[in-house]
């Protein structure tokens, strides 16, 4: 599976509930030379332009800070209303298209 | 993301990044630091569950892989112009075992010219590049 297939996935709970889509994956880099990289959380928030661009751009993960305070505060001052969601909470990658998690919505 | 630190880009081993920010995109060198292509997507193991998650299997490289990602009829050509030009055997595919850094420019643990990936960077080396003046001097 292509992480990008996996990116703007619709995300659903136990019971087929919709949480949101993901918005980016946090990989643990490997201690040594020749490791690869595990996928530990999906970013899941909702589908909305804001919480979008507020990752897509870098601001959701505290890399971009610019160019006014106004942008930041219009696209996270209160939050992107995203959240982490352990991998190891996922039971399915590719469930019709969509990630389905263990449990209930968290 | 309360307990998400920045992603800067120079983040060490073991560490937590994000895949998009720092991995995806980013420039691919090779072991003499010369630049191969990007990370036009990664390929995930998801039949393995180490550490919790799927495992990153290989880095993709190379026009056909950012075609799908384009979309649209912009992604329909590029696709089509990367698969006439692209003289590769490797499909772009490199395996994530043939990596040694991971973030501030990914670096391949083999040289541009072992590498199974960059067949249209390398089709532009030896049939472009190599022929504009001063190409000597660069040493291709």
């Amino acid at each position: 599976m292509r992480a990008s297939d996996v990116l703007g996935r619709s995300v659903v709970d136990r019971t087929g509930e919709e949480v949101g889509i993901v918005h980016d994956l946090r990989v643990r880099l490997p201690r040594s030379p020749g490791e690869a990289p595990v996928v530990v959380r999906l970013v899941v928030g909702p589908p909305t332009l804001r919480c979008r661009l507020a990752h897509a751009w870098g601001y959701a993960q505290d890399r971009e800070h610019g160019p006014g305070p106004s942008l930041v505060r219009l696209l996270v001052g209160t939050g992107s209303g995203a959240r982490s969601v352990l991998a190891s909470a996922v039971a399915d990658w590719d469930e019709n298209g969509r990630v389905r998690l263990l449990e209930d919505t968290p | 993301m309360d307990d998400d630190r920045p992603d800067t880009g120079t983040a060490g081993a073991g560490e937590e990044v994000s895949l998009r920010l720092v991995i995806l995109d980013a420039q691919v060198v090779d072991a003499d630091d010369l630049p191969v292509g990007r990370v036009d997507d990664l390929d995930l193991d998801v039949s393995t569950v180490a550490g919790g998650g799927p495992r990153v299997a290989a880095l993709l490289v190379g026009q056909r892989h950012l075609a799908p990602r384009i979309g649209g009829v912009t992604g329909i050509l590029l696709g089509g112009l990367a698969h006439h030009l692209a003289h590769d055997t490797g499909g772009g595919r490199i395996d994530a075992a043939r990596v040694g850094r991971w973030t501030n420019m990914p670096k391949l643990l083999d040289r541009l010219d072992e590498t199974p990936a960059a067949g249209l960077e390398k089709w532009l080396s030896h049939h472009v590049v190599r022929h504009l003046p001063g190409a000597d001097d660069a040493g291709l």
